[in-house]
């Protein structure tokens, strides 16, 4: 592996400083309550996607720097999201392996449903531990919001980069 | 071995950013030592929560198309801002028959008029659908301070839970974990009015059954803890039932005050003195005469 210098480095987080930002503002924005309550954590999906397909970029202090920024853009519990977050990239990082992933979009969206809905779990424990019981149950229906966006997204994508991502292999 | 390395270098890294996390949690439920950091960290996240608001701006900007927009708006935020200033006024009139009536409450409500207050809009940021909070656009270089009870002309709407630099968040008396002192106001018996998570539903608790509350008692704030100043609407009562059993009174409420986008709302400093403090931004009587 050859040390990349910095100007690229900094070329290649460009996409994703991004992207984040773009989930961040996803998950504030404005819409209809009835939608709202549905909103999958965006944050989390993009650090998946991140993590899964090109795990040398995002590592554990991008996700916990994320996660942190993430608690002050929703005036939440500092360190929430930030452990959240963490825990996610480490789960991927240490034993998900992508290479067999790649063209299982039904796969990958079930192991993508189990980290949202480990993400919620974190969220959830932390918020009843500091403020007691709290919230709707609702909650627990937006990991599979995000698994559907997961597949979906997956699915196009495979359509769109056939050759790299192996379809005809 | 490479491999094996950077494995193992994951571990550790896991480790400590997790104690770093837990440790910030830890603080942050105990303490409000960590306002300065979310100060700091809120930073780079402000850009975001602009451009967060810009569907919200862009309704707002295609509804007034066709008329003389910026002219309209303006006039319209200052006669509103006047109004609200105006009625806060009456509340504190009402206020003042209210203690003629209770005599007893009168030494706590020393020199009303000289609470200083700030007129904040609220932002369409919207946080988790769980949480019942709202931003508001005046933060850490307005003076917010964390525990600031937030009011509008109806009555009390909550208090500020966490502060950034141009934006505060604002707990709504429904959250669930809000629960505040009230009397009722007909009556002057106290009670505790409690969240639910629902946006329009309080709980009122210490009511016994032969305690006098009927539907469409109004309940005020107390102003016990010193918290939320003294006297304010906080909600109406909507049901009570009478347990024979138990004793208790079973009350639930609908909150007075209820926040639109768009409209300001009032964040108070009950507790600072005009004279002696740094600066106090306006007065009621001074909202009144702008």
């Amino acid at each position: 592996m050859q040390p990349k210098s910095n100007s690229s480095a900094l070329l290649l987080s460009i996409p994703v400083v991004i992207s984040f930002a773009a989930a961040m503002v996803l998950s504030v924005v404005a819409i209809p309550e009835s939608v709202s309550n549905f909103r999958p954590d965006f944050v989390a999906l993009v650090l998946i996607f991140w993590c899964l397909y090109y795990p040398g970029r995002v590592g554990l202090l991008v996700a916990f720097a994320v996660g942190l920024l993430a608690d002050a853009m929703y005036f939440g519990i500092l360190g929430q999201h930030a452990i959240s977050k963490l825990v996610i990239a480490y789960v991927i990082l240490k034993f998900i392996s992508d290479s067999n992933l790649n063209n299982r979009v039904l796969q990958q969206s079930m192991i993508v449903l189990l980290l949202l809905l480990l993400n919620v779990l974190i969220l959830t424990v932390i918020s009843r531990l500091v403020h007691g019981p709290y919230g709707s149950h609702m909650v627990w229906l937006t990991p599979l919001v995000g698994a559907i966006m997961w597949y979906l997204f997956a699915s196009f994508r495979r359509t769109r980069t056939p050759r790299r991502y192996g379809i005809f292999q | 071995m490479n491999d094996l390395r950077s494995k193992s270098n994951l571990d550790f890294k896991f480790i400590w950013f997790s104690m770093i996390a837990i440790v910030l949690i830890v603080l942050e439920s105990q303490s409000a030592m960590l306002h300065s950091a979310r100060v700091v960290i809120s930073i780079p996240v402000k850009p975001l929560l602009e451009v967060a608001q810009v569907p919200a701006h862009v309704k707002v900007i295609y509804r007034n198309m066709f008329e003389e927009r910026e002219l309209l708006r303006d006039l319209n935020r200052k006669l509103d801002e006047e109004n609200k200033a105006l009625r806060e006024e009456l509340i504190d009139l009402k206020n003042a028959e209210d203690r003629n009536e209770w005599m007893g409450e009168l030494l706590h409500a020393s020199d009303k008029h000289k609470i200083p207050v700030i007129a904040a809009v609220p932002t369409s940021i919207q946080l988790e659908p769980q949480a019942q909070k709202i931003v508001v656009d005046r933060g850490s270089r307005d003076q917010v301070v964390l525990g600031q009870p937030v009011i509008d002309h109806r009555g009390v709407i909550g208090q500020v839970t966490a502060v950034s630099m141009k934006n505060s968040a604002v707990t709504l008396i429904t959250d669930s974990t809000q629960s505040l002192s009230v009397r009722v106001r007909r009556s002057g018996i106290k009670a505790v009015v409690h969240g639910l998570g629902d946006s329009d539903k309080l709980r009122v608790s210490g009511l016994r059954s032969e305690h006098d509350v009927v539907i469409g008692d109004i309940l005020v704030t107390t102003g016990f803890g010193e918290k939320y100043p003294v006297g304010y609407p906080v909600a109406e009562v909507i049901s009570v039932e009478r347990d024979k059993n138990t004793s208790f009174a079973n009350v639930a409420a609908v909150p007075l005050a209820a926040h639109d986008p768009g409209y300001a709302v009032m964040l108070v400093w009950p507790n600072r003195d005009l004279g002696s403090d740094e600066v106090p931004i306006v007065t009621l009587n001074d909202a009144a005469q702008k």
